[in-house]
């Protein structure tokens, strides 16, 4: 490509970040940071995706914690009392049907009352079983509170390192990444949210769009969201004329 | 090398005395007596007053990010690391963090 007449930038939204903070090694991400590196393309992320992804780093930990502190703990000594095993004992198939029953209940109230909780829950299920199944298997003798305690320091360790990630990447900026703040225009999130862009991205969109305007730089907003990107001609239409993008093509909308 | 160390200590006194706080202050509540000062043999997060708990945490977390930015200061990749995918808590952990915020609310349901 040739080089361009006017500045050009990518903002990314927080799923592409969060993504790299994993090293989930997204071929759709690396191929932007490889487009971005060798053009020398800078990649910027709001004021506001920063929060977005702190505090859904903060939401998750506390999901979890809160998880296996009130759900697993608790119903793995209830069924303890129930059977009358002394909670010394060491972990047996038993507890294993004692989480299966309080995971059993947990989906059916949720099915019921239509939340969206199933997900999650299945997700921490799916973790503890396999968790405590590996222990049984290796013959491990383990009791109850030496299981929550392992589970709680996996937690704790995943927890701080991806915190620690994520400070690196965002808060100091080692990476390619640079945080600009720039003060969002509640009339033009507003826009971007009528048209169907909730919040935050709305938010994300409206500051992308105001840094091009005010500073006269091409810019690309990338997400993985098609919920997002399908919305680029109803945006147009506001005269908010703003590219969004997969992050695969992302550098093909300059 | 005073001059060279100071800096580090000086930000290294602040992020332990942070740190020796929140932990004091954990331990003196969940302590029985004098004797479990030194080590509680419960913890329980109910007989803290979690608004106190929050300050203290988040003084503790402000100290160790200005900690670590002054060594990032130093070394670039001193604190350099990168979390394992394959790992099954951080595939949980990834898994969660694409879902909605709304569905990680505990009190919905459970």
């Amino acid at each position: 490509m040739s080089a361009p007449t006017v500045p050009q930038c990518f903002f990314l939204d927080a799923n592409i970040v969060i993504s790299d903070i994993l090293n989930e090694n997204n071929p759709r991400i690396a191929k932007l940071k490889e487009d971005a590196r060798l053009n020398s393309i800078p990649c910027y992320i709001s004021d506001s995706v920063k929060t977005e992804i702190y505090g859904k780093i903060t939401l998750t930990s506390n999901f979890l914690g809160n998880a296996v502190r009130d759900t697993v703990s608790v119903a793995l000594e209830d069924a303890r009392a129930k059977r009358g095993t002394p909670l010394a004992a060491p972990m047996n198939k038993n507890d294993v049907r004692a989480l299966e029953d309080l995971f059993s209940i947990c989906h059916d109230t949720a099915r019921s009352q239509k939340l969206s909780l199933i997900g999650p829950l299945q997700e921490v299920e799916q973790w503890a079983i396999k968790f405590v199944g590996d222990k049984l298997n290796q013959g491990a003798n383990i009791t109850i509170g030496n299981f929550l305690v392992e589970l709680t320091k996996k937690l704790l360790d995943t927890t701080s390192k991806i915190e620690g990630v994520y400070d690196n990447l965002v808060e100091f900026e080692m990476g390619h990444i640079k945080t600009k703040t720039i003060p969002v225009t509640q009339p033009l999130a507003n826009i971007v949210y009528n048209v169907g862009i909730h919040n935050p991205d709305n938010v994300h969109i409206a500051v992308a769009f105001t840094y091009q305007v005010s500073n006269k730089e091409k810019v690309v907003f990338a997400t993985q969201d098609y919920g997002i990107i399908n919305k680029k001609q109803d945006l147009w239409k506001q005269q908010i004329m703003i590219e969004l993008s997969d992050p695969l093509y992302a550098f093909y909308h300059f | 090398m005073q001059h060279e160390v100071g800096p580090l200590l000086d930000k290294f006194d602040e992020c332990s005395f942070a740190c020796a706080r929140l932990k004091k202050y954990v331990t003196v509540w969940n302590s029985k007596s004098i004797e479990d000062l030194s080590g509680p043999a419960f913890l329980d997060f109910k007989k803290m007053d979690f608004a106190e708990f929050e300050q203290l945490s988040s003084e503790f977390n402000s100290k160790l990010r200005e900690m670590k930015a002054t060594l990032l200061s130093r070394d670039r990749d001193i604190l350099n690391k990168s979390i394992d995918p394959n790992d099954p808590t951080a595939k949980m952990f990834s898994r969660l963090l694409v879902m909605p915020s709304s569905s990680l609310n505990m009190e919905q349901g459970a």
